[in-house]
């Protein structure tokens, strides 16, 4: 990660990672300059195809924010998305990438606080990293 | 905001409305006390009702409440004028009856109904289900002749205080709850109130041994404190109770540890018991297992509850409501308030006539691409991915629909999908979009952004 | 149907090393259906490929594509136009399609981005076993529909052995006892005799120790 601004794909559903991101925008929180969200109905729709391919553009780090466990809408979007980052951490670990960088975030649709925290943490994680 | 970020919305697009009209009409079916509850409830908001039941007439629906509605005001309050009252002629019921098999989806379900050993169907836009748990004693008890708590109501006889044969009222009884399960607050109800009428009618000793004492139900803050001012004795264990002697003569041996001898738990032995009434188990019921897994509904322990806590009766399944044990064993004041609630879902669902569908917003299947490999109808939190005549489909020919011919693939039922993507990103064959947000979105996003 | 799984990345990208533009080709068929080797994993599996091969600051140009299915020589047309542009082809259909493409693109390299393992079906989504050896000679008549060779450990055709326990096969608590099963089924369908018929050793002729095998249908011939 050679730059200032890491670039941060972060996938958000419509139930609560969006909403997380708008309070912390509506908090004035500040949020990384290389944030990139992409809003999504439910996290289960965040693909292994989507998430790879963020990587392979060049994202530093791509993180999914979905809903609580029992409070996913769709019943097991958020399940689905967890499974999957763990599963793409296995894969990113064997190609000598570290696993640091997808990550699976969930979140509470009131609380941009978290978010932004979460989005710091895995900044001060991948610059320990390099 | 500032140069770097950027965001990707879902788009929005005018929606493309297709209106479907769905006739106000349901079905009730279970053997649960609350099955009468939403009958009526849903008929009081214009819904013609069939309510299929197993008994021979709604008494014998309503028998399990026979009890509490006496004992417990707030029960009689909600429950108590139900049979007299559901004559109209907007229910029909059906007795001896049981479902066998259910069909279809939301505006459109057929019931196969047995009864009295002969067949027939129900039609239904929307469906209501409530069964009763199945009651098993704690393994740690089994064997001993020990009552379990929903046993001991067929048996009592409340205007006498007396059990099962004897006709003196008892003298000193035991609850003992949290053997198996603590998070049930439908037991520590009934044997606080129980316990309490017993005590303050019969002048009956009441011990009540629990692993933590659960209130938070409407109503019950008092009726613990109640209980607690008429005399009944509380106690908390860790180790299980053990349980020795007869019916008419047992003693219970445990350590006591509420606060007040938390360092140094007392000793204690209840001697002399009539009655020793432990908290069973309740599991879901054949029919209930049955049904909910034709009907694909997601539960967690075969109970539909826990895994929705924060909308009442609602299931995973458009037009599918249940209450009473279906969805988690309650005390029947909370069961009350959770078929209200689903018959409240239920009218959404049915009772407005017709339905504004945006075909837009929903994933659709590219035949040529599908291998019908099953996992998007697998995957479907809403069952509403069908595999089209999948029996004649050969998973070695890939192309799908000819001219004039039929779809031989996976199919999305556009009335029931809630467009959530799941399927999109599970189908191995990438033969699924999301017709409102279609990858190309995002994989574009991503090329022009990172 | 062919079940397979992704061979280790290490091996692939070893496999790749010469070659700085590859084709890499999916299957429509049985790989897409255990989740090996379809549209979707050619996209995740692609990308992997790159990331590794830039971050070794040797950068790699893959073509994506996935064939209708690999097994029929008519579908390889698919990928003709493909391959007259590329090195090689890395392809995760099962064996039979990796052999031919290399077949049918004789003057380039064929990889296998999978190890074929073996023919079964999904106990649960997901969790795939064992079911048939392709031994040439089924006898699933006489054990009840469960094959003993394919799903006992030691492919006994009179079991079962002393190490079944509780159902179990000694070998691990994760793998049923054939025999146990056997029994169970024989029991259920009211053929428990069956049992008393030793079943003769083998001629392991119509399998893989025949050498390999051929069909050949004189009505069907064009």
């Amino acid at each position: 990660m050679g730059s200032e601004n890491p670039k941060i794909v972060a996938f958000c559903c419509e139930e609560s990672g969006m909403p997380a991101y708008e309070h912390a925008l509506s908090l004035g929180l500040e949020l990384p300059e290389g944030l990139r969200v992409i809003a999504i109905p439910c996290g289960g729709k965040a693909e292994t195809g989507y998430i790879m391919k963020a990587l392979d553009e060049g994202a530093d780090a791509v993180m999914v924010f979905a809903c609580y466990e029992g409070n996913c809408k769709y019943v097991r979007g958020n399940i689905r998305a967890e499974k999957r980052v763990n599963y793409l951490k296995g894969r990113l670990e064997k190609l000598g990438l570290s696993p640091e960088k997808i990550v699976f975030c969930p979140v509470a649709p009131a609380n941009g606080v978290r978010f932004a925290e979460l989005l710091q943490q895995e900044i001060e994680v991948l610059r320990k990293g390099t | 905001m500032s140069v770097g970020q950027s965001v990707l919305r879902i788009p929005v697009e005018p929606p493309e409305i297709q209106e479907i009209t769905i006739a106000p009409e349901v079905a009730v079916v279970g053997d649960h006390p609350v099955c009468v509850a939403m009958a009526d409830a849903l008929s009081t908001m214009g819904l013609a009702v069939t309510l299929i039941h197993p008994y021979e007439s709604l008494e014998g629906l309503m028998d399990p409440l026979r009890v509490l509605v006496e004992v417990d005001e707030s029960v009689a309050e909600k429950y108590a004028s139900l049979t007299k009252d559901l004559t109209r002629p907007s229910i029909k019921v059906v007795g001896r009856a049981t479902v066998e098999g259910i069909e279809g989806q939301w505006g459109d379900f057929r019931l196969s109904v047995l009864k009295d050993a002969s067949r027939m169907e129900v039609k239904a836009s929307g469906i209501a289900m409530a069964f009763q748990g199945i009651s098993k004693l704690p393994d740690a008890y089994d064997g001993m002749d020990v009552i379990g708590l929903s046993q001991f109501f067929s048996q009592l006889d409340i205007h006498k205080g007396c059990y099962g044969q004897k006709s003196e009222s008892i003298r000193k009884i035991a609850f003992v709850l949290d053997v198996e399960q603590r998070d049930e607050k439908w037991a520590s109800a009934t044997a606080f109130t129980l316990g309490r009428y017993l005590k303050e009618n019969f002048g009956t000793e009441v011990y009540i041994l629990c692993q933590d004492v659960k209130v938070s139900l409407d109503g019950m803050e008092k009726g613990y404190r109640r209980a607690r001012e008429a005399g009944i004795l509380v106690f908390k264990y860790e180790d299980l109770p053990v349980v020795e002697g007869t019916a008419g003569s047992w003693t219970i041996r445990f350590r006591d540890s509420s606060a007040v001898s938390k360092e140094s738990p007392w000793e204690i032995a209840l001697e002399g018991l009539d009655v020793v009434v432990v908290q069973e188990r309740l599991r879901p019921s054949e029919n209930q297992r049955n049904l909910l897994t034709q009907l694909r509904i997601s539960s967690e322990g075969g109970f539909v509850g826990p895994n929705n806590p924060q909308f009442l009766g609602r299931t995973s399944k458009k037009g599918v409501v249940v209450g009473g044990d279906t969805w988690y064993p309650e005390y029947p004041t909370e069961g009350w308030m959770t078929a209200q609630a689903a018959a409240e879902e239920l009218y959404q669902w049915v009772g407005k006539g017709s339905y504004q569908i945006d075909v837009h917003r929903v994933a659709e299947v590219d035949p040529s691409k599908c291998a019908t490999c099953l996992t998007c109808y697998r995957i479907c939190p809403h069952d509403s991915i069908r595999i089209e005549r999948y029996g004649m489909r050969n998973v070695y020919i890939t192309t799908g629909a000819r001219e004039g011919g039929t779809w031989e693939a996976a199919r999305v039922k556009v009335a029931t999908c809630d467009g959530c993507g799941l399927c999109a990103s599970e189908c191995p064959a990438k033969a699924i979009q999301l017709i409102y947000y279609p990858d190309v979105e995002v994989l574009e996003f991503l090329e022009k952004n990172v | 149907m062919i079940i397979a799984e992704q061979k280790p990345i290490e091996e692939i990208l070893e496999m790749l090393a010469p070659h700085k533009k590859i084709l890499l080709a999916g299957c429509g068929a049985c790989v897409t259906v255990c989740q090996a080797g379809g549209e979707k994993e050619v996209g995740v599996l692609a990308s992997q490929i790159r990331m590794a091969r830039k971050e070794a600051g040797n950068p790699i140009e893959i073509v994506e594509m996935t064939l209708t299915r690999q097994c029929e020589p008519e579908f390889m047309e698919e990928a003709k136009d493909a391959m007259k542009d590329v090195e090689a082809v890395l392809s995760i259909a099962c064996g039979i399609g990796v052999q031919l493409m290399a077949q049918t693109f004789y003057d380039k390299p064929a990889y296998p981005g999978l190890n074929t393992t073996f023919l079964g079906l999904p106990e649960e989504h997901g969790v795939f076993t064992e079911r048939c050896a392709a031994c040439g000679n089924c006898v699933l008549h006489l054990t009840g529909g469960i094959c003993p060779i394919a799903r006992c450990s030691k492919s006994l055709l009179n079991g079962p052995c002393g190490g079944s326990q509780n159902g179990k096969c000694e070998i691990s608590q994760d793998v049923d006892c054939a025999w146990q099963l056997i029994y169970d089924r024989l029991k259920a369908i009211g053929k428990l005799e069956n049992l008393t018929e030793i079943i003769p050793p083998k001629k392991w002729i119509t399998s893989r120790d025949g050498g390999p095998r051929k069909i050949v249908r004189e009505d069907l011939r064009i």
